[in-house]
């Protein structure tokens, strides 16, 4: 059961295999929750967007097609789940991540006496990606966080935006400029 | 000596997920989602694969699914039915004598009380007017025509044609509009008094049968009664009443006249 590709495993789970969604859910859970935490920058409100999303597909299962790929099918679900959570929220209150990225900056971390000079270095680049990451415009991380985390292709990104692949492929090469040329800098 | 990258280039490979960028960003999956949301989201997907058997009783399927459709379907059956119905009650077919006649329940009443109606047994007769009545009052009326048309024409074949005391016989027209169960006290109290065709006759049938001494004390106490002497009938009454116990109609016609 493991070799077998995401819709089929959907399909099992919607004639009524449990062990079918629990491969799925492992499978997809830790890209679908940093594509949520990168997004709203918050553990919290991720935690329960993330939530909402697996009951979400949980709950419209019978309405799923076999023929959409399910990454696909489960970020197009979790997109607006996103996008309704910004509408009822306000933007400024999204905004104060700073705290969550810190949370993540001492996770990372390793203690002061076990690192060395290359890791040292490592680590700064890794923060500052994050950094990077975190402050592009909304529509230009969500696109670079699909193509990272859940690997989709521009269409498929397009596909779960709502938007054309041109579009996304513009995104994208912004996300990456600006990635780059900041990354840069540290080098 | 080593070609400097284009940027194009460098875009591509990011695409393709090659890029120094994208394997640096591989390094930053480090968060975990919590294990009791992992738990809480599990449960929630074999929950949701568990078929919900829902313990329901005829009734409750009645109730919510069929109580309108049923009820619908009752009430145009029932109108249909009505509708079909009204037209055949109200078609003079139905009504008609011919029709009625033809049934043999009716039939066998009729050809009954035809029998009946010569004999002294006048009570009777109306017992089963009256029951006829009941039944269906316009069969009954139209049976009873038929029998008093064929009891003038009897009458007219007993009579002689010469006698000038005698009112000629009532039309046929009259007799469809005066049948005789409608009054049928009238009939036998004008016993004798001549005053029309019809209780001449029932009074002519009526002395073919009834004896001839009941005929002279029912005629002694009517002659006392037509000339005022109450007190010397009464005695008299007394002993028709004990005497002739089956002919006490008589008595009730002189009485009431």
């Amino acid at each position: 059961m493991l070799d077998l590709p995401d819709e089929q495993l959907m399909q099992s789970y919607i004639n009524g295999n449990t062990k079918a969604f629990e491969l799925l859910y492992q499978k997809h859970k830790e890209p679908l929750h940093r594509y949520l935490i990168r997004q709203c920058q918050t553990r919290a409100i991720a935690e329960e967007l993330f939530q909402d999303t697996w009951i979400k597909v949980i709950n419209a299962k019978q309405r799923y097609q076999s023929s959409a790929k399910f990454s696909t099918y489960l970020y197009h679900i979790a997109h607006h789940i996103l996008i309704d959570h910004y509408r009822t929220h306000s933007k400024n209150v999204l905004n104060s991540y700073q705290s969550h990225d810190d949370e993540i900056l001492d996770k990372l971390a390793v203690p002061s006496n076990q690192q060395p000079d290359q890791q040292l270095i490592q680590d700064q680049k890794i923060n500052q990606l994050i950094r990077i990451v975190t402050d592009l415009p909304e529509a230009q991380r969500e696109a670079f966080i699909l193509k990272e985390e859940a690997g989709l292709s521009l269409d498929e990104i397009a596909e779960v935006t709502g938007s054309n692949k041109q579009a996304v492929k513009s995104r994208l090469r912004y996300a990456f400029n600006k990635t780059r040329t900041e990354l840069g800098g540290i080098e | 000596m080593t070609m400097p990258t284009q940027p194009e280039d460098d875009f591509d490979d990011f695409l393709q997920q090659q890029s120094d960028i994208s394997q640096l960003y591989q390094q930053t999956k480090t968060t975990t989602v919590p294990k009791s949301l992992d738990k809480k989201i599990l449960q929630i997907a074999k929950q949701q694969t568990q078929p919900v058997v829902k313990k329901t009783s005829i009734f409750d399927w009645l109730n919510h699914h069929w109580q309108a459709p049923l009820a619908s379907a009752f009430v145009i059956l029932m109108s249909a039915g009505l509708l079909i119905q009204i037209p055949e009650l109200t078609s003079e077919k139905s009504f008609s004598p011919g029709n009625m006649m033809s049934e043999p329940v009716y039939e066998a009443e009729a050809d009954s009380l035809k029998d009946q109606i010569t004999s002294p047994q006048k009570e009777q007769k109306k017992k089963q007017d009256t029951v006829l009545m009941k039944r269906k009052p316009e069969q009954a009326l139209s049976k009873a025509v038929s029998i008093e048309k064929t009891r003038v024409n009897e009458a007219e074949e007993i009579q002689p044609p010469s006698s000038p005391q005698r009112a000629k016989p009532m039309p046929s027209e009259e007799l469809t509009l005066q049948p005789i169960f409608q009054q049928p006290v009238k009939s036998f109290g004008s016993m004798g008094a001549g005053v029309s065709s019809t209780e001449d006759h029932s009074e002519e049938q009526e002395s073919l049968k009834v004896p001839k001494n009941v005929l002279q004390a029912a005629n002694e106490i009517k002659q006392l009664i037509k000339v005022g002497k109450l007190k010397q009938a009464k005695p008299l009454i007394r002993q028709y009443k004990r005497s002739y116990p089956n002919y006490l109609y008589l008595l009730k016609g002189i009485i009431g006249q």
